[in-house]
């Protein structure tokens, strides 16, 4: 793999006027494609991010019997796409993504795929993952502000009609005291005809929420994608105060025998098991957490927002009310309030 | 704990590949990279939700978590714990396999059971869609025996899951343990489920066997059993109930059949069932022990007690007991056995271990006095006497035993014209309901309370007993009139 070209960029001035500086290590500070890159990159006094695309590993793991030009056309999508999607968030006035500043491509000679697409990002701290700590001084302000901003990027997308689809961990971007949502690589949006628009799910498959392991989703696109995210930021919920996904939380307490990748039957069928593996995910989570009242309101908001069946999940009075049952509003307030009842705390 | 049985998988013969590539490469780079808690956290959750959970890497993550157990979560530390010792053998949860006579008191305690009522109350408040605990509850509501509760949270069970195959069986158990036989059969002709799924259909055919009735289902049982569309494990149930049906109709050639089909892969049921139908067809001795079945503790215990190994048998009725803690029967059994071996003291514990689910049941009422007054705890047997039901309340056959057993406790307190005059009636009532087992059973009590205070209407009884025919079925007879005439004998030595 380092002999592709997107890893030889290391000292070179791009025709865009970048010096490549820093190779960094993946996930440092990285948006998370598997098929990247990445670099620290200076102009001007700017330090950025540069996410390199590695068209020849895309290659090495296609399948074999695709066409090199569908391949080299799948690959050049998924870059312009990704480019365009950033600048269509920018455009309306989303400021919790982390965006492309720039985008470019670099010919490296002697490198049987030479060309290099990149995207400039500015530069994060790290993702989430380098600030999370889970020992028993717990900073809950830190927790519930980050999440409150993730809260705030989601809406933003929604209003604009586009799911993120990929929130994780490595995709939570940290930029000083304020997080924001990276990668939009494989975010989806009802305005752009993108490459994974008619795909039931297009983040990745660890943190897919149960219905989607099932295989069971909704064929309305706006249900379908929304509670997906819906149940992401739950995930994420649980990742900040547990240290480990809710799907794996879910498939602790789920048995073997109903397990997403052995259970052949029907989804109403296995609808109450994985209802009551999701009743002992919350009673587990909830463990995580010594304070008495961020227990039971923290465990309340993901038990709204990770609800294993689409069609209750979210807040209980959007599912009352008519409108879209994976509004994010209600639970931007949530946040904002455990925010500010977690920094009360800690500073009396 | 049916989970673990198995009995709630899919029934179908294979488990096709699922058609996501699944990959941990990049989690796995990231660690490696970033050797942190949080890494190491998203490491082994992206593990067990893909089953990479033996990986190198994902072992070396999970250790690094539990390694700082200062750092990290009690579900980071649980799931560690998980990937690096394995996942926690169901054996060492609860196994009855292991349980002794011993451990009785430990495991009978109806404390705890309302302790498990409160807490999942509690649960099912917070939890409300949960069809699950519903369930749980309504089990343990039957447990301690309150009906009306047990049923009701069934019905909410219900009504969240109608078709579940868990919440399907356990409702019609539940319903035909409180003997609403129609509303149990409707549960299962209403649903869709037993139209597919054998495990239903097989619970349709019982019912409908129970109730008279012929089964609408047993063409589509036939077609699924000579199908091979199932693994036999999913329509051993199926085939033990229509070899049921067919053995009954007297068609032994097809319920042998069936009933073979059964024991393929039979479960705790069908062998149960096998088990009943080979005292009625010797063509189809089995041993219980020849299968590897789990939870068959009543299929066991009757095979003990028909080759009469009474302390297996015992044991054995005590683990299908805690298997099934809201059913009498092992608890008349496992009192049956005790009490032939005479130990008084182990047949009055199941017998009050029934009363937990069955409050006030007469019938266990009367056999812990006569235990009791057996053994002259006569105080005992008198504060039992008390919770007795009116006897117009119950059938004839306990009314006969309630009336022999107040017998037996005059004549142990010294009060012998009112128990003669007790066993008289019982004698007299068995006699009328053309009952010959309770009849000699009361005529031999009465014989042994004689003998004991050596009346004088010892000859004239024992002469009745004599009268007895020698090979009676029943082990409680054969051993009482062994017992009766052997006293009487002795005392006949001592006179002379």
């Amino acid at each position: 793999m380092e002999t592709n070209a997107a890893y030889n960029l290391l000292g070179l001035t791009l025709k865009t006027g970048w010096k490549v500086a820093e190779k960094l290590t993946k996930a440092d500070h990285s948006t998370g494609s598997f098929f990247s890159v990445c670099y620290k990159v200076e102009k001007d006094g700017a330090v950025c991010f540069l996410k390199a695309f590695d068209f020849a590993k895309f290659f090495q793991l296609s399948e074999p019997w695709k066409q090199v030009v569908d391949i080299m056309g799948d690959m050049i999508t998924a870059y312009q796409y990704e480019r365009d999607l950033s600048n269509h968030c920018r455009d309306k006035h989303v400021t919790k993504v982390a965006f492309v500043k720039e985008a470019g491509q670099e010919i490296i000679p002697d490198h049987s795929i030479s060309i290099v697409p990149y995207l400039i990002f500015e530069l994060a701290d790290g993702d989430v993952r380098t600030q999370l700590e889970y020992s028993r001084k717990l900073d809950f302000a830190w927790k519930l502000h980050s999440l409150h901003d993730i809260a705030v990027g989601l809406k933003q997308l929604h209003a604009i009609d586009v799911s993120h689809q990929d929130l994780k961990p490595s995709n939570i971007l940290l930029y000083k005291k304020e997080s924001k949502l990276g990668d939009l690589g494989r975010s989806i949006c009802s305005d752009i005809d993108g490459p994974y628009n008619r795909m039931p799910f297009t983040g990745d498959i660890n943190y897919a929420p149960p219905e989607i392991m099932y295989k069971y989703y909704d064929n309305d696109w706006n249900k379908r994608v929304f509670a997906t995210d819906c149940y992401l930021l739950g995930s994420m919920v649980v990742f900040y105060f547990s240290g480990i996904s809710m799907s794996a939380l879910l498939l602790k307490h789920i048995p073997e025998n109903f397990r997403w990748e052995r259970w052949k039957g029907a989804f109403e069928e296995i609808k109450p098991y994985i209802a009551d593996g999701f009743t002992k995910a919350i009673v587990e989570f909830r463990e995580n957490i010594p304070d008495p009242y961020f227990k039971k309101e923290i465990s309340l908001l993901v038990e709204q927002l990770c609800f294993p069946f689409p069609d209750k999940r979210g807040h209980p009075k959007n599912i009352e009310m008519s409108g879209s049952n994976f509004n994010m509003e209600r639970f931007v307030s949530k946040f904002d309030l455990l925010k500010l009842k977690a920094e009360y705390r800690t500073k009396n | 704990m049916t989970t673990m049985l198995g009995e709630l998988d899919v029934p179908l013969n294979s488990i096709p590949a699922l058609d996501i590539s699944l990959s941990i490469d990049s989690y796995i780079e990231d660690f490696k990279n970033n050797r942190t808690i949080a890494h190491a956290g998203d490491l082994i959750s992206a593990a067990v939700v893909n089953g990479f959970e033996k990986d190198e890497t994902v072992v070396d993550a999970a250790n690094f978590i539990l390694a700082s157990p200062n750092e990290t979560t009690s579900t980071q530390l649980s799931l560690a714990e998980r990937i690096v010792k394995g996942y926690p053998n169901s054996n060492k949860i609860f196994n009855i396999d292991n349980i002794s006579l011993d451990d009785f008191h430990l495991h009978v305690n109806p404390k705890k059971v309302w302790e498990k009522i409160h807490f999942l109350k509690l649960a099912a408040n917070q939890f409300q869609f949960n069809a699950i605990i519903w369930v749980e509850l309504s089990r343990h509501y039957s447990i301690i025996g309150q009906q009306r509760q047990a049923l009701n949270t069934m019905k909410i069970a219900l009504q969240l899951a109608p078709e579940n195959r868990f919440v399907l069986r356990s409702a019609v158990r539940l319903f035909a343990h409180y003997d609403d036989l129609e509303f149990s059969h409707d549960i299962l002709r209403k649903s869709q489920l037993t139209n597919f799924d054998p495990w239903l259909t097989s619970a349709e055919i019982s019912m409908a066997t129970l109730r008279d009735r012929t089964s609408r289902f047993m063409k589509k049982g036939a077609d699924m059993v000579a199908s091979k569309n199932f693994s036999p494990f999913s329509i051993t149930e199926l085939a033990s109930s229509m070899g049921t049906v067919e053995m009954i109709n007297g068609s032994k050639m097809k319920s042998r059949v069936l009933f073979n089909k059964a024991l393929q892969a039979p479960n705790d049921n069908s062998l149960a069932q096998v088990e009943w139908a080979s005292k009625k067809d010797h063509q189809l001795d089995i041993n219980p022990a020849n299968f590897q079945v789990k939870h068959d503790f009543e299929a066991k215990a009757l095979d003990n007690f028909k080759n009469e190994k009474l302390g297996d048998a015992l044991t054995n009725t005590f683990r299908w007991f805690l298997d099934m803690p809201f059913s009498k029967r092992p608890v008349m059994f496992g009192s049956h056995i005790a009490s032939a071996m005479d130990d008084q003291e182990t047949s009055r514990d199941f017998l009050k271990a029934g009363l937990i689910s069955h409050p006030n049941d007469p019938q266990l009422l009367n056999n812990i006095i006569y235990s009791l007054a057996l053994e002259n705890k006569t105080s005992d047997a008198m504060n039992f006497m008390e919770k007795v039901p009116p006897l117009n309340q119950m059938e004839k056959s306990i009314q006969i035993c309630i009336t022999a057993t107040r017998g037996l406790v005059y004549f142990r307190t010294g009060f012998h014209d009112q128990g003669r005059q007790l066993y008289f009636e019982a004698i007299q009532a068995a006699k009328e309901a053309k009952s010959k087992y309770f009849n000699w059973l009361a005529i031999l009590n009465y014989a042994r309370e004689e003998l004991l205070i050596k009346s004088d209407k010892v000859q004239e009884i024992m002469e009745t007993v004599a009268s007895l025919e020698d090979d009676a079925e029943n082990l409680d007879i054969r051993k009482l009139k062994k017992e009766v005439t052997e006293m009487y004998e002795k005392q006949k030595q001592t006179n002379r």
